[in-house]
């Protein structure tokens, strides 16, 4: 089934495009400082991701859940095994094995993760925050001469910045984030609010693996209803999600498949 | 399967230097006497990756930076520069007036103290119009205009150009001291220390200047710091040093959420929770 | 006035006071000098029977060429009438018998402090200058670590900022005398404290200009014929002093100009800086209007 056709239909059906691939792949914590004893959280991991699926990770807490989405995105490192994703027709990248570089790209290509935590930069305004994900990660560096060239404000570059900055307009008011907020930074905003802004980051610059460690945690029901809305439409589109959702109505509304985390506990 | 890289894109003709490393250190050593302040230190950087060398005093970060950047000589081990025009360069082997052509064209350095980094007693406007003077740029008007170009992209007010440095609180300083590099449109920042012995709320609007003109103009940048607030804001990726060795290396997230090394991880978890 | 007097203490003194082993240092130094036009080359400058800063640099370089066929012309800020130009000659006098002269086109080596004679020089002719601080950049960068670094790499950014500086905070450049020069497009040189005014003479000259700086050590030359160019921006070029008087003795518009007190009232005029060229001009003027 062709992802690319969007109707707004709830029950699109995922296609059979594998887009990432877990397997074997365990995680164990050293902690020099406490004991010689390693910490295991997971062993031998393995599942795949489709496009235009949404996978959920179900388990209690402490189970690594949260683990394996850092292991793909490359913030935790794989202790053993293969976490392959797809970046071209016929392209994967090993991830585990994956140098920071690559790894890098890969964020910017490829991978998009809505932690729970925002990480707020000092002095940036939220609008400013979500329009860079769409201007500097993606796939290109600026070269001194493109920021001349942007900067000399060509009539092309003009027309580039103002359809961003109507789509970060649209997707803010979609999140119902007051406009009197946007050209402040986020550091002052609700939990709620930051959370918005988060996912915000990840849906306008949409990635073919999306990552969601509870999207919905500090929001409330109207905001919840919008987030679901945006990340089945994103789903729509030919993105492989993979989620943590505690919330059960969340859950019963995104997801199309679910996994246990009991078979990924170390054995004893 | 094939594990490689995403291709580097662009559609400008760059797309060639964009899969080279800009910077290619390979085994530096350098002794200091009987001390080794510097032991087969590596690393590549490619433009628009930002590099942080951390480690506490004594650790050979700000060594490693002085030997990049042929302030001191190594004794072993290369240091290779995708130069603009004229291909891989081996900062080593080039004569002293290659090495300054570079250094002033296509190089930044900003000290850890702006006073090493600027000339005191001249104007601001002079100070950053040095570079395209000894350049050969003659032309008093636009040596100006540019300078104010700079001030602006630094955040300093313009009606400080004339001004001497000496009148600047030090974050000011930092700052005309980052703009003096940014006249000649360098592809390299290497950078010591530039935020410590700035007030807190200072660092933090520094820091976000250097990485808005990081992003903005696609520069490589080294950046020193024992802090790894810094190292977390600004930099992508991260090496940590002890002894003169570099013992982990790799995206800073990681490193500072799942450091593997004993060092690294005693080095994160030292981190006083605000 | 001519003085061609003899004098018998001669016998007493080497030529030129100077050994002949100091004159071929010295001759090798200014060989160099010559060979590399605006390049300062250290010499070992002798003790003189004068204390650094009255010339010793000038005229140990005098001393070192001087021949008995010369015709010597001392000036001190133009004029051969002051207390050390008349010192000067005396010594050459003294220690060589030979022909001094005051009379410019005469001359075959003429020493100066701080000035370059209205006349033009004609080929043949040597000009030794009397050079108190050989590096220009010395206020700038008082390392000379740096400063030869500078000269070596051709790096002269630092004396543009100078300029630059004076354009901003004053409106213009603002040195009216040492005033910097590119000599023969590579090294930046101290044309001596000589006005701005003299600079363009030093410019394709025809004659030889020797600098000594004895206190510093240094020697450099411009050849004949070489460029000599005076710094200065696009939009700000390197200007000429001009009066708005004339001299008031001669009535000459384009000399260089000394004002002069004449009285307890505020009284003063103007005369030309260059004696013997006053005189001339006057000779010249008088010749005409009879």
């Amino acid at each position: 089934m062709n992802s690319n056709n969007q109707d707004h239909q709830v029950n699109f059906e995922p296609t059979k495009e594998v887009v990432l691939k877990l397997s074997g792949v365990s995680k164990s914590f050293f902690l020099h400082q406490r004991s010689s004893q390693p910490i295991e959280v997971l062993q031998n991991v393995h599942f795949e991701i489709c496009r235009g699926e949404c996978l959920a990770l179900e388990g209690t807490s402490g189970m690594g859940k949260s683990s394996i989405l850092k292991m793909i995105y490359g913030n935790y490192k794989v202790s053993a095994g293969q976490i392959l994703v797809k970046v071209s027709h016929d392209t994967w990248v090993n991830v585990s094995m994956g140098r920071a570089r690559e790894i890098l790209q890969l964020r910017k290509a490829c991978i998009n993760y809505v932690s729970q935590f925002l990480r707020v930069i000092p002095r940036v305004g939220a609008f400013e925050l979500i329009k860079q994900e769409a201007m500097f990660h993606s796939h290109e560096v600026q070269s001194n001469a493109q920021f001349e060239k942007t900067s000399q404000q060509s009539p092309l570059g003009l027309s580039h910045a103002r359809a961003l900055d109507e789509r970060v307009a649209h997707l803010l008011e979609k999140l119902n984030i007051p406009s009197r907020l946007w050209h402040l930074p986020p550091a002052t905003f609700s939990g709620g609010e930051q959370q918005r802004i988060n996912l915000a980051k990840s849906l306008i610059n949409p990635k073919p693996i999306l990552l969601l460690d509870e999207p919905s945690a500090s929001l409330d029901q109207a905001n919840t209803d919008i987030v679901i809305e945006l990340i089945n439409e994103a789903r729509q589109h030919g993105t492989a999600i993979l989620g943590i959702f505690h919330d059960t109505d969340v859950k019963k509304a995104l997801t199309t498949r679910t996994i246990s985390m009991h078979d990924f506990q170390p054995k004893t | 399967m094939i594990l490689d890289a995403t291709t580097g894109s662009s559609s400008d003709g760059h797309s060639i230097q964009g899969e080279l490393p800009l910077l290619q250190v390979k085994g530096l050593r350098k002794s200091f006497g009987s001390r080794l302040a510097l032991d087969e230190v590596s690393f590549e950087l490619y433009p628009g990756e930002v590099l942080a060398v951390v480690g506490e005093s004594g650790s050979g970060k700000s060594t490693l930076l002085n030997c990049i950047n042929a302030n001191i000589d190594v004794d072993h081990g290369q240091v290779m520069y995708q130069s603009r025009c004229n291909g891989a360069v081996d900062m080593g082997q080039i004569s002293e007036a290659q090495q300054r052509l570079i250094k002033k064209t296509e190089w930044g350095f900003v000290h850890q103290n702006p006073r090493d980094g600027l000339i005191m007693n001249v104007s601001a406007g002079a100070n950053i119009g040095e570079r395209l003077m000894s350049l050969g740029a003659r032309h008093y008007g636009q040596i100006r205009a540019k300078a104010l170009e700079c001030l602006q992209e630094v955040e300093i007010d313009t009606a400080r150009l004339d001004d001497l440095p000496l009148s600047f609180s030090g974050g000011m300083q930092q700052r005309l001291q980052i703009a003096r590099n940014l006249v000649t449109q360098p592809r390299l920042l290497l950078m010591d220390e530039p935020t410590s012995g700035l007030d807190v709320s200072v660092q933090a609007k520094l820091l976000d200047l250097l990485k808005q003109l990081a992003q903005r103009r696609g520069l490589a940048v080294v950046i020193v710091t024992h802090d790894l607030a810094v190292a977390r804001l600004l930099a992508n990726q991260m090496m940590v040093m002890q002894d003169g060795r570099c013992i982990e290396a790799g995206l800073t997230d990681q490193l500072l959420d799942d450091p593997q090394h004993p060092y690294s991880q005693l080095l994160v978890s030292s981190i006083l929770q605000s | 006035m001519d003085n061609t007097e003899k004098t018998s203490d001669h016998g007493r003194f080497n030529f030129a006071y100077l050994d002949e082993q100091t004159k071929r240092m010295i001759r090798r130094s200014l060989l160099k000098a010559i060979a590399i036009p605006g390049y300062q080359v250290p010499f070992a400058s002798k003790e003189m029977p004068l204390p650094y800063g009255w010339g010793t640099g000038g005229i140990q370089v005098t001393a070192s060429i001087i021949g008995q066929d010369d015709t010597l012309k001392v000036i001190d800020q133009g004029s051969d009438d002051t207390v050390n130009a008349v010192n000067i000659r005396k010594f050459f006098q003294k220690t060589t018998g030979v022909v001094t002269t005051e009379d410019t086109e005469a001359a075959t080596l003429i020493q100066t402090r701080h000035r370059i004679p209205e006349h033009p020089l004609a080929e043949g002719q040597i000009m030794v200058y009397q050079v108190p601080v050989p590096e220009p950049l010395q206020r700038l960068e008082p390392r000379s670590t740096e400063t030869r670094r500078m000269h070596a790499m051709a790096d002269y950014g630092l004396m543009h900022v100078k300029l630059y500086e004076d354009i901003t905070h004053f409106g213009k450049i603002t040195s009216t005398y040492d005033y910097p020069v590119m000599v023969d497009e590579r090294y930046l040189a101290s044309p001596s404290p000589i006005p701005k005014f003299d600079n363009p003479k030093l410019h394709r000259s025809k004659a030889l200009h020797l600098f000594g700086a004895g206190r510093e050590k240094r020697i450099y030359a411009i050849p004949p014929y070489t460029n000599v160019e005076s710094l200065g921006f696009e939009d700000y070029p390197f200007e000429l002093q001009r009066w708005t008087q004339a001299c008031a003795l001669c009535a000459s518009t384009n000399t260089f100009l000394d004002e002069v007190v004449t009285d307890d009232e505020g009284g003063h005029l103007f005369v030309c800086s260059d004696t013997n060229h006053c005189q001339r001009t006057q000779m010249i003027g008088a010749g005409h209007d009879s």
